[in-house]
């Protein structure tokens, strides 16, 4: 597996997903090696963890240095040409390597002992470890993209490593939508796997609320407070909803990455662990979600496993497609249409409920990880069989 | 439920709540808040546009030179040629630059398919090898 990041401790989306993958995989009986590189700061890249052979539980784990830590300021310049729209095969490069992780090392084990492993999941199709690494290994190669609709997400190199894999495992029907409309057609045997989501029933977190001292009917924010998931728009949001309907508060459970706003209203809990988390989405009118970029959105599947609604920016159409597919969400396109569903969500606990118990249904008839790993189970077998042999 | 094609996700098929009128009494109710006005449309990923495009519009007047340009009578001398030109380099200008436009597009369609059909030859490449290895 190759995975730009990996570690208990890491709670990235697409880096949880891979090493619960990679833990059920090898409790499935598969021999399991992690590549991945020394950093644990996505920003920076910077090599933080120890070079080397490493063990985590059942999964043997190689780390590789990074090249150099990402300069933002010229990530930023690299990146003009992709914003401006033109850009040519050489600005594609430049853009990646800027972007990191660039682990030439890794690429190197990867040319040198590819053939020892019978299949190669590659998570993440924006980084340089999967568009440089894959096509080295292409005839083993199964990506597991996590695409999200971003300017970085548009090279050809990508569409060149999404094409040459052996088999696709996408997270949502939305996700390999967004990979036709920049792509063009994925001619590669793929399936939409997504992740199993594991919401304990032994009533876990069922204080949570009271300890934390909420009182008051709640929107749930869970995640990472930060800019680029939608924290601003959710804020004015809120905050012009609650000059008319002053019902519920705004609720953050995650670390804040941004500025606050002081408002007696909002309450900012910082980071919180999982039985409590459910415990705080159970008790929720809805779990808020402003993220335009998701690929799968956990923490709506999470939150849709607990019984309680969601509330989702229409500009995410994996977001809008879990409300629909669920009927347990509504989706907003601006601040009145949020405030609107808000309150017909404060107005209709009985529907409330019972979107909770369609979400409830939808996530357990999908999202199971028996589920989930038959179809990794049958992507290896796939492309094990296919493989050029050493 | 019904029976799931492999690797795809499915919705529930019996709902308790009818989500579609409920959203689209959210949007009704939101669209008096706003008097009347309609949402704004979330924008589409932009796509890759032809480099050559940043060439393909042309300009009558000369590019800028380094120098302070002219000055006092040479300048009005050299606004008066522009304007008694301009019926006629103007429309002229506008057709070259609309020709490289196309050009330009022609080029970056061509550029994409040369793309799609290394990256095809590069699989293909790939089968051949396999294919050889098992012989």
């Amino acid at each position: 597996m190759v995975v730009v990041r990996f570690g208990e401790r890491l709670t990235g989306g697409a880096e949880l997903h891979a090493r619960q993958v990679a833990l059920r995989l090898a409790a499935a009986g598969h021999e399991v090696t992690v590549l991945t590189t020394c950093a644990e700061d996505y920003v920076s890249w910077a090599d933080q963890l120890p070079a080397g052979e490493h063990r985590d539980g059942s999964l043997r784990v190689l780390r590789f240095p990074v090249l150099a830590e990402r300069d933002l300021a010229r990530w930023e310049a690299a990146m003009q040409p992709i914003l401006r729209g033109r850009w040519s095969d050489a600005d594609e490069e430049a853009l990646l390597r800027e972007q990191g992780p660039d682990s030439p090392t890794l690429i190197e084990h990867l040319r040198e002992q590819g053939t020892v492993y019978d299949a190669v999941i590659f998570f993440t199709l924006l980084y340089a470890p999967t568009v440089f690494g894959l096509p080295v290994v292409w005839d083993r190669a199964i990506l597991v993209p996590t695409l999200h609709d971003e300017p970085a997400a548009m090279l050809d190199l990508q569409a060149r490593a999404l094409g040459l894999a052996r088999f696709v495992l996408w997270n949502t029907p939305e996700e390999r939508a967004l990979a036709e409309r920049l792509y063009g057609a994925v001619d590669v045997p793929q399936a939409v796997a997504g992740v199993g989501i594991d919401v304990a029933t032994d009533g876990a977190g069922r204080e949570a609320p009271a300890s934390f001292g909420l009182e008051r009917p709640y929107l749930l924010y869970a995640g990472r407070v930060d800019p680029d998931k939608g924290c601003g728009e959710l804020f004015d949001a809120f905050l012009a909803w609650s000059a008319r309907d002053t019902r519920a508060d705004l609720v953050l459970a995650g670390r804040a990455w941004m500025d606050v706003p002081s408002h007696p209203r909002i309450r900012h809990l910082g980071f919180v662990d999982q039985a409590d988390l459910h415990g705080l989405m159970r008790s929720a009118v809805a779990t808020v979600i402003p993220s335009r970029n998701e690929s799968l959105s956990m923490a709506a599947l999470e939150s849709l496993a607990c019984g309680t609604p969601i509330l989702v920016t229409a500009e995410s159409p994996v977001l809008s497609g879990h409300a629909r597919r669920s009927s347990a969400g509504l989706a907003y396109r601006d601040a009145a249409e949020f405030g609107v569903a808000a309150s017909l969500l404060l107005d209709r606990p009985d529907e409330r409920h019972a979107m909770g118990r369609d979400g409830s249904r939808y996530v357990a008839a999908n999202f199971r990880w028996d589920r989930v790993m038959a179809l990794y189970g049958d992507a290896i077998d796939r492309v094990s069989h296919l493989a050029l042999s050493a | 439920m019904p029976e799931r094609p492999a690797g795809e996700l499915l919705g529930i098929d019996d709902p308790e709540v009818d989500l579609q009128a409920l959203q689209a009494e959210v949007r009704t109710l939101a669209r008096r808040l706003r008097g009347g006005e309609p949402a704004a449309d979330g924008t589409l990923p932009r796509r890759r546009e032809p480099v050559l495009l940043d060439t393909a519009d042309i300009t009558p007047y000369p590019a800028p030179s380094g120098g302070g340009g002219p000055g006092g009578a040479a300048l009005a001398v050299q606004r008066s040629v522009r304007r008694a030109l301009r019926w006629y380099l103007w429309p002229v200008t506008a057709r070259v630059g609309s020709h490289n436009r196309a050009v330009a597009e022609v080029v970056e369609t061509q550029r994409r398919e040369l793309s799609a059909m290394r990256r095809e030859a590069e699989r293909l490449a790939g089968e051949t090898t396999l294919l050889d290895r098992r012989l």
